[in-house]
């Protein structure tokens, strides 16, 4: 009977998977084709025109040094997309790695990861981003490695708590029975039922790691002043807001919308892979 | 309550399924009617039909009538006022049917509070006298407590007595009992036979069903088989069904596809008395006495004699040469309590004590004994999933050593109790076999697939299973499966831990044939784990039995059956089941 308030649902579901994922094939045509479709260069300054009204020449308008407000949004999309899709990426492939392996070995191993897992995300994380910059350099690499080391343990615990429970299973102990190495028992049979939890959880984190790039460009901390970004124009907008208020609302809005698209399609895939797993 | 032509038609991704089709019955009041099946059969689906209580997408049609009034069609704010008033559930599982944050006594006061308008207190009183009917001890304080604070039992009791709270006339049953220990499920039993509603009583045990219904309504693949008083249609089956159901007839294969049933009678795929006409003749209840009907058209005279039990039974048995398989004092003790100084232990509990053993080639050794005395744990360190902690695990007369290399697991294979969780879900069942035949090269590559055809061909299956996920399967294709992966180790001994403890009668029947056969042609030794003595006596040659970690009888089957000598054993032999008997045992 449940069977078919199933269907329903994922029915119901797809439906906000499609959404999902045209907002975001939206966003990546965008950062695609920016080149092409923008009216104008991300750095194209007319300081004679700055501060303009939304116009025909300028859809929203130009910034405080003239630049064309439309096609800084749409060269940052390149931005912020690759930095928080790389970052996110590179978390989740590390966290599950640490949590598979912490999981699955147990014994000390498992306890020394797990503290480290446990000191990682007891430091406030927009400090932990600072220092590691501080260390690295500023720039795309140190950011997508910053966001990486500080966003890894979430995934990792979850890896290891899917691994834990997988463990106790037969299928485990049948592999191994087998006569199968603990290499492939891991990486043949204990991943394939574990990767997909952090898949989920990856779609929501892109949206969190544009967050904190957008936050650390708000905060001037991370790419260069002038380099076309979300959080940084929303930053640099704020002087306007009583005049120019779509200064600032645009990129906010232009993360909002992409949280939005990244949630749905993160939905929709729970429900595709609990699906494929029939679980 | 009178039903008539009940039909039930789910509509899911693959297309209409019918969950039930034309079923009908009558349940005077009072009277109580056992629904029996296998999973699947549109049990479950009949009896939430009866209360509206299926999902939208589900069509239902026929005729519900209580006292007069249809129910189907009803509004659903009028069925709300029925259920729980007029017609109650009680179903399988009272840890998750009772809320675990409100107290016991609350939940089985709110009915009548709410359909009859009570008070708190009256509603109160009357739900302390409910408990007290249901032969609680201490019912004023049992009403203040939560579900989690009671044993199953109580539970279930409390479960009942929620029922009960608006005297319903018909209670409807769904497994009342499987989840309790069988004591507990006696007294149950006792109960719910005393409340003096009619009983729809859903259950795959036939032995409840037997004690406490007066007719019973066979299904299989959503339709009625067979109805009629109970005595009647144990003792003298008329549907080769029934009769698989009662564990006289062996059932070969699978439930029918249920999309695209096939024509006529849907058993005739997996009956010994089928003939031509039976794919054509057009699904109808025929009278086969005076209360009774069978849908099966050979029905009209008790059935033939054919091949009622199954024509293998054991082989010679035991035969020359080194055993396969030895156990030489085997002992395990787990860890004890800490002693204050670190990584110092007392010893702990003795699980396994000097077990000997020992399994000759193409021998099927039984090993019983209750919950905890250390079977599966015996089983682990025999395959090397526990270390034991004194005593040797011999294979071909060769002592396996501490360490096991793959060549050393592969020799002898675990078959588990439940195949859903022995199988890798994300693993289709052709990446699994072909894994383990080159990992141990035990086939070439190119030699791969059709080893894997014949491999499921040895278990029964055929070759569509190759391209499935395990969920694909059901639970008896999967335990099939699972035999088939430990064959493909070529292994020299195969345990098997309660194999055939989580599949319904008709297949848990199908799987032991399989068992013998597999022995009689490949030779292969089988430790077969169970509680079920029954099963250990139509099986096995010889029979170990355990008791507290140790083995206080091992003998031939014959002969532990015939003349137990110990006292645990006779206390076994005493606790079996009994089903009402049947022609077969004969």
């Amino acid at each position: 009977m449940s069977d078919i308030a199933t269907v329903r649902r994922r029915r119901v579901r797809s439906t906000g998977l499609l959404i999902g994922v045209a907002i975001v094939g939206g966003y990546l045509l965008a950062a695609l084709f920016a080149p092409w479709i923008a009216p104008a260069g991300p750095h194209e300054l007319n300081v004679a025109d700055a501060l303009a009204r939304p116009s025909a020449e300028h859809p929203l308008g130009t910034d405080d040094l003239g630049r064309d407000v439309l096609s800084r949004l749409l060269y940052a999309a390149r931005v912020d997309l690759a930095l928080g899709v790389a970052a996110a990426v590179t978390a989740y492939v590390l966290g599950t790695m640490v949590g598979l392996v912490s999981g699955y070995a147990g014994g000390w191993l498992d306890l020394v990861l797990t503290r480290v897992m446990d000191v990682v995300q007891t430091m406030p994380v927009i400090v932990t981003i600072m220092i590691l910059l501080l260390v690295i350099g500023r720039g795309p690499v140190g950011i997508v490695v910053a966001l990486a080391l500080a966003g890894w343990v979430g995934y990792a615990r979850l890896a290891r708590g899917t691994v834990l429970a997988a463990r106790n299973l037969d299928y485990v102990a049948a592999a191994r029975l087998a006569g199968l190495g603990h290499r492939r028992v891991l990486l043949r049979h204990v991943l394939p039922n574990v990767w997909t939890h952090g898949v989920v959880f990856l779609a929501s984190d892109i949206v969190a790691s544009v967050g904190a790039i957008a936050t650390m460009g708000y905060l001037g901390i991370g790419l260069e002043v002038s380099a076309p970004e979300w959080g940084r124009m929303i930053s640099a907008g704020q002087a306007f807001l009583a005049t120019n208020w779509w200064l600032s609302v645009a990129p906010g809005l232009a993360i909002v919308v992409l949280g939005l698209g990244l949630a749905l399609v993160s939905d929709g895939l729970t429900d595709r892979l609990t699906d494929r797993l029939g679980r | 309550m009178r039903v008539r032509d009940l039909t039930v038609t789910l509509r899911t991704a693959q297309g209409d399924l019918r969950a039930a089709e034309h079923v009908a019955f009558d349940l005077p009041a009072g009277q109580a009617l056992g629904l029996v099946g296998e999973s699947g059969a549109g049990k479950s689906t009949v009896l939430r039909a009866l209360l509206g209580l299926l999902p939208r997408d589900a069509t239902v049609t026929g005729s519900v009538r209580l006292g007069g009034r249809e129910l189907i069609g009803l509004p659903d704010r009028e069925l709300a006022r029925l259920r729980g008033g007029r017609v109650a559930l009680i179903s399988q599982n009272p840890a998750t049917a009772l809320d675990p944050i409100r107290r016991v006594g609350g939940q089985i006061a709110e009915r009548p509070m709410a359909l009859f308008g009570w008070s708190r207190a009256k509603a109160r009183d009357r739900a302390i006298e409910l408990l007290r009917l249901m032969e609680i001890a201490d019912p004023e304080q049992v009403a203040g407590r939560y579900p989690f604070q009671l044993s199953g039992g109580i539970r279930q009791r409390v479960l009942i007595a929620t029922a009960l709270a608006c005297e319903p006339a018909v209670l409807l049953c769904d497994e009342p009992t499987s989840a309790l220990d069988v004591a507990t499920q006696e007294r149950v039993l006792g109960l719910l036979g005393t409340t003096g509603a009619a009983l729809v009583l859903v259950s795959h045990d036939l032995a409840v069903v037997g004690r406490l219904c007066g007719s019973v309504l066979v299904m299989y693949a959503g339709r009625v088989v067979e109805r009629g008083p109970v005595d009647e249609v144990f003792a003298d089956p008329r549907h080769p069904y029934t009769r698989a159901l009662l564990g006289s007839l062996p059932v070969p294969g699978e439930p029918p596809d249920r999309f695209r049933p096939p024509s006529g009678c849907r058993f005739r795929t997996g009956c010994a008395l089928a003939e031509q006409r039976c794919a054509s003749l057009p699904y109808r209840l025929i009278p086969a006495g005076p209360r009774r009907d069978t849908a099966c058209v050979h029905a009209t005279a008790p059935l033939p004699g054919v091949p009622l039990t199954r024509a293998v039974r054991r082989t010679s048995g035991a035969s020359a040469g080194p055993p396969v398989l030895e156990v030489r004092g085997l002992v395990m003790e787990f860890p004890g309590a800490p002693t204050g100084r670190p990584f110092a232990r007392r010893p702990g509990p003795r699980v396994l004590d000097r077990i000997d053993l020992h399994l000759d080639r193409a021998e099927i050794l039984g090993l019983v004994g209750e919950s905890g005395c250390g079977k599966s744990t015996l089983a682990g360190c025999i395959v090397g999933l526990h270390r034991p902690t004194g005593g040797e695990v011999l294979v071909a007369g060769r002592p396996m050593p501490r360490h096991r290399g793959a060549g050393d697991r592969r020799r002898i294979q675990l078959v588990f109790q439940d195949p859903a969780s022995a199988l890798n879900p994300a693993r289709r069942i052709d990446g699994m076999l072909a894994e383990l035949l080159l990992v141990h090269g035990l086939a070439p590559r190119h030699e791969v697939r059709p080893r894997s055809v014949e491999l499921l061909r040895s278990v029964g299956l055929d070759t569509s299973v190759l391209g499935a996920y395990p969920r694909a399967l059901s639970v008896g294709q999967q335990q099939r499966v699972s035999l088939a992966r430990a064959l493909a180790l070529e292994p020299a001994a195969i345990i098997a831990d309660e194999i055939v403890s989580a599949l319904d009668v008709p297949i848990r029947a199908s799987v032991l044939d399989l068992l013998v056969e597999l022995r009689a042609r490949l030779g292969v030794a089988i430790l077969f784990i169970s509680h079920d003595l029954a099963v250990v006596r139509q099986l096995c040659d010889r029979v170990a039995v355990m008791h507290r970690g140790r083995i206080v009888e091992l003998d031939r089957v014959d002969a532990v059956f015939a003349r137990p000598r110990h006292p645990h054993t006779r206390r076994l032999l005493a606790a079996i089941p009994t089903l009402p008997s049947t022609p077969a045992d004969e």
